[in-house]
């Protein structure tokens, strides 16, 4: 009776298993379907060029209406609407991180990318690019009393840069040798300039007059070398790309283009040089430099990063355990304002994300504590920890039994001692796997570290993988070495656990 | 001597104890006997000021506990804990340590003895309970009756003048008792004063120089084993032991 019964329960699960699977394999094909199929005919046909970029990137060029909230202006929206009136369809914004821009295009989440996209020769492996519609100069920025920056790549050897992770001005410093403190937004590059985190920073021309040239304390070094924006498509949408392109030739012989650059302060006499845009300039813009192999020097930096990687997590670890101990005592065991306060902590730390307790505790808070980015990443991941430390210590002091206290009580230990000598070290231990577990998670958030310029493992893995067109190896190549951080831990927290479960 | 002046004590609105007075002579034995939920154990947590109570006084060992717990008997405690050892019904052992680092933690920790010195004498007492060949066990490594021994010994290192217990026999084989019996003897004739509450009434008959019957938080009956137990005159005693 029994048996038949298991047996029945099994052959349930088994059947309703099977229908999970049909239904995931159903929601996949689905998915994949619905990738959109670019090219002019689709284009046209939908009557919609929708175009992908980041208002985060702010003015000019694509960004939120001040007086407008939820209109889009700037350059390339007036761009992006005369190419589409030129195709003769509309232009829909599509909202897109900017880091991730071309990954996005790829996938087919818009047609066309237009956002201060640089031809960089990364890029140009991996996507179409339109003949160019701007010409910016690379702008090396500096404190305005520091003699040591000087117009010249060489004079910033030993000093730390500022700059956009795998832009042209990354690039540049790279192949110079030079440390590049890499920031995923235009105004914090020139926020820690002026704070001394860094001795100069190198960015497009635009990015300079908007964010570095404003700052009083700043002063304009001099242009270390010229770079084009240019539009980027599928290689498979050459049909798109072409009439983009023609677009776009059309655009700026008719003085429209200039005219647009001159409406948001950024025309120049140079942009002449792209109204008459040849074949062989395009030839040879695109002729790609050698282009990066996944090699050794690869596995070199993935180890470097993993080794920030572990840093940030051990010292963020040690910093949670301990404050995360003394945030539960506090709790279960201090006078009643103090444990209000820790309850508080607890509930504010879970309750907001760990990636804006990062921005504020390095960029909000930079003008009273000056924290290097590692300090900044251990200290920030650390105290959000201690909260969900501060929990799992709760959950053990609650589980060690009361006769314990009792007895130390009646040894003569005060309190205090009664809770340092026999409570603690035993909630401790029960906790244990709980830390353990704890830490695994803490050694993947470790990647959100790289928002205040820490470059780890993750981070490494995004550079690395633009420089050689792949996300595939690399990607794996950092999988692999989180597992290998990860295992053993996981391992450990399992023997924790069964060991708990013997005594 | 341990004296008791008309203790009260309520949890909410539930007296257990109902005025309870008494005097234990240095050097005796005492059972506390009585029906399940008398306040046995609540009486015994009171003597060592584990459980505060709300009226009338207690003297033991040279201090005298006043109503209103931790708060009102802080220099009262501090001395008293030291002479007066506590044995749990459920032993609670520290987890955490060998029998021997049991023994010793309270000696070095509290009286400030070093290492070396208490754990010599945490040998000896080891193997006064017969347990010397533990020492370096983890409680849950020990059964019952050995943690029992282990628990005896850790209230022995703090040299207590008053030993008080909690059901000692609930934790063992019959045959057991009577090592408990001579152990406690043993103790008695080195001059400790022994409070020991029990449910076994050959175990109260053996050890015990003064037996007390607690019913509904009142003494109902008290004197030599001799007479509260053979010849009880209350009813409820004889109720208790089974005699009507
Ligand atoms: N912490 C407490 N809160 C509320 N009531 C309690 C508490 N501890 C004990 N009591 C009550 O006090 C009464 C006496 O309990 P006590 O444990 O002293 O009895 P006992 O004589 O030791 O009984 P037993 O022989 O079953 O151990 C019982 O009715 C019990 O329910
Ligand atoms: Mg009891």
């Amino acid at each position: 009776m029994r048996s038949d019964g298991a047996r029945y329960a099994r052959r349930t699960v088994q059947r309703s298993l099977v229908r999970w699977v049909c239904a995931l394999v159903a929601l996949m094909a689905l998915l994949s379907c619905h990738r959109e199929q670019g090219g002019l005919a689709a284009v046209r046909a939908r009557g919609e060029l929708s175009w992908g970029g980041d208002i985060q990137g702010g003015e000019p060029y694509v960004f939120d209406d001040p007086r407008r909230p939820g209109t889009r202006v700037g350059f390339e929206v007036d761009l992006a609407e005369a190419i589409a009136r030129e195709l003769g369809v509309r232009a829909r914004f599509v909202q897109n991180d900017w880091a991730n821009l071309v990954p996005s295009l790829e996938r087919g989440t818009f047609d066309m990318a237009l956002n201060g996209l640089e031809v960089t020769p990364a890029r140009t492996g991996r996507v179409r690019f339109s003949r160019p519609y701007f010409l910016y100069r690379m702008r090396l920025m500096a404190r305005t009393g520091d003699a040591r920056v000087r117009a010249d790549v060489t004079s910033l050897r030993g000093l730390r840069v500022g700059t956009l992770g795998n832009s042209q001005s990354h690039d540049l410093l790279r192949r110079n040798g030079i440390e590049a403190v890499l920031y995923e937004g235009q105004e914090e590059p020139y926020a820690d300039l002026e704070r001394g985190r860094t001795d100069a920073v190198l960015l497009d021309d635009i990015i300079a007059t908007r964010y570095g040239v404003v700052k009083p304390s700043l002063r304009v070094v001099g242009d270390l070398g010229d770079g084009y924006y240019a539009a980027a498509f599928r290689p498979a949408d050459e049909s798109l790309a072409r009439a983009v392109d023609d677009a776009l030739s059309r655009i700026a012989r008719s003085g429209e283009l200039r005219a647009i650059m001159a409406r948001w302060q950024i025309d120049d006499p140079r942009l002449a040089q792209i109204v008459d845009w040849t074949a062989e300039n395009q030839a040879q813009l695109l002729r790609t430099t050698e282009r990066a192999v996944f090699g050794w020097s690869h596995v070199k930096l993935f180890a470097e990063g993993a080794w920030a990687t572990v840093r940030v997590s051990i010292g963020a670890m040690v910093l949670a355990v301990l404050l995360g101990m003394l945030l539960a005592l506090t709790r279960q065991y201090g006078p009643r304002p103090f444990a209000a306060v820790a309850v508080a902590y607890v509930e504010v730390m879970r309750g907001t994300p760990v990636l804006l307790q990062l921005y504020l505790l390095y960029f909000g808070l930079s003008r009273y504590v000056q924290l290097s980015p590692m300090t900044a990443a251990i200290v920030g991941l650390g105290l959000n920890y201690a909260a969900y430390e501060a929990e799992v210590y709760r959950a053990g002091l609650q589980a060690v039994p009361k006769g314990q206290m009792e007895a130390a009580i009646a040894l003569g230990m005060p309190r205090g001692m009664a809770l340092r000598r026999v409570v603690v070290p035993q909630a401790f231990r029960l906790a244990l796997p709980g830390v353990t577990n704890d830490f695994i998670a803490l050694l993947k958030d470790s990647s959100l570290v790289s928002v205040i310029t820490v470059v780890e493992l993750t981070k490494q893995m995004t550079i690395t993988a633009v420089d050689v067109r792949s996300w595939l190896l690399p990607g794996l190549t950092c999988a692999a070495m989180y597992f290998a951080l990860s295992y053993p831990l996981s391992r450990l927290s399992r023997r924790l656990e069964e060991r708990m479960a013997r005594s | 001597m341990i004296e008791l002046v008309s203790v009260t004590k309520t949890f909410g609105e539930k007296t257990v104890l109902a005025g309870i007075s008494a005097t234990f002579d240095d050097g005796a034995a005492v059972s506390l006997v009585g029906p399940s939920g008398g306040g046995k154990t609540t009486l015994l947590r009171c003597l060592n000021g584990l459980e505060s109570f709300d009226g009338g006084a207690i003297k033991i060992a040279g201090e005298t506990v006043q109503p209103g717990g931790e708060r009102a008997n802080r220099a009262a405690f501090a001395k008293l804990r030291g002479r007066v050892g506590f044995v749990f019904q459920q032993f609670n052992l520290f987890s955490h340590r060998t029998a021997i680092g049991n023994v010793i933690e309270a000696p070095v920790h509290v009286r400030g003895e070093s290492v070396s010195s208490a754990t010599e004498r945490a040998r000896q007492l080891l193997a006064k309970v017969g347990m010397e060949e533990h020492g370096h066990k983890y409680p849950h490594e020990l059964s019952g009756g050995q943690q029992q021994r282990v628990a005896i010994a850790r209230a022995l290192a703090m040299k207590p003048e008053v030993l008080l217990m909690d059901e000692p026999t609930s934790a063992l084989d019959p045959e057991r008792v009577q090592d408990v019996v001579e152990l406690l003897s043993g103790l008695k004739g080195e001059g400790l004063s022994l409070v020991i509450v029990t449910h076994e009434m050959h175990f109260a008959r053996a050890i015990s120089d003064h037996v007390c019957v607690l019913h509904s938080g009142s003494i109902v009956e008290q004197g030599a084993p001799r007479e509260v137990l053979s010849a009880p005159k209350d009813p409820r005693t004889r109720a208790f032991l089974g005699l009507e």
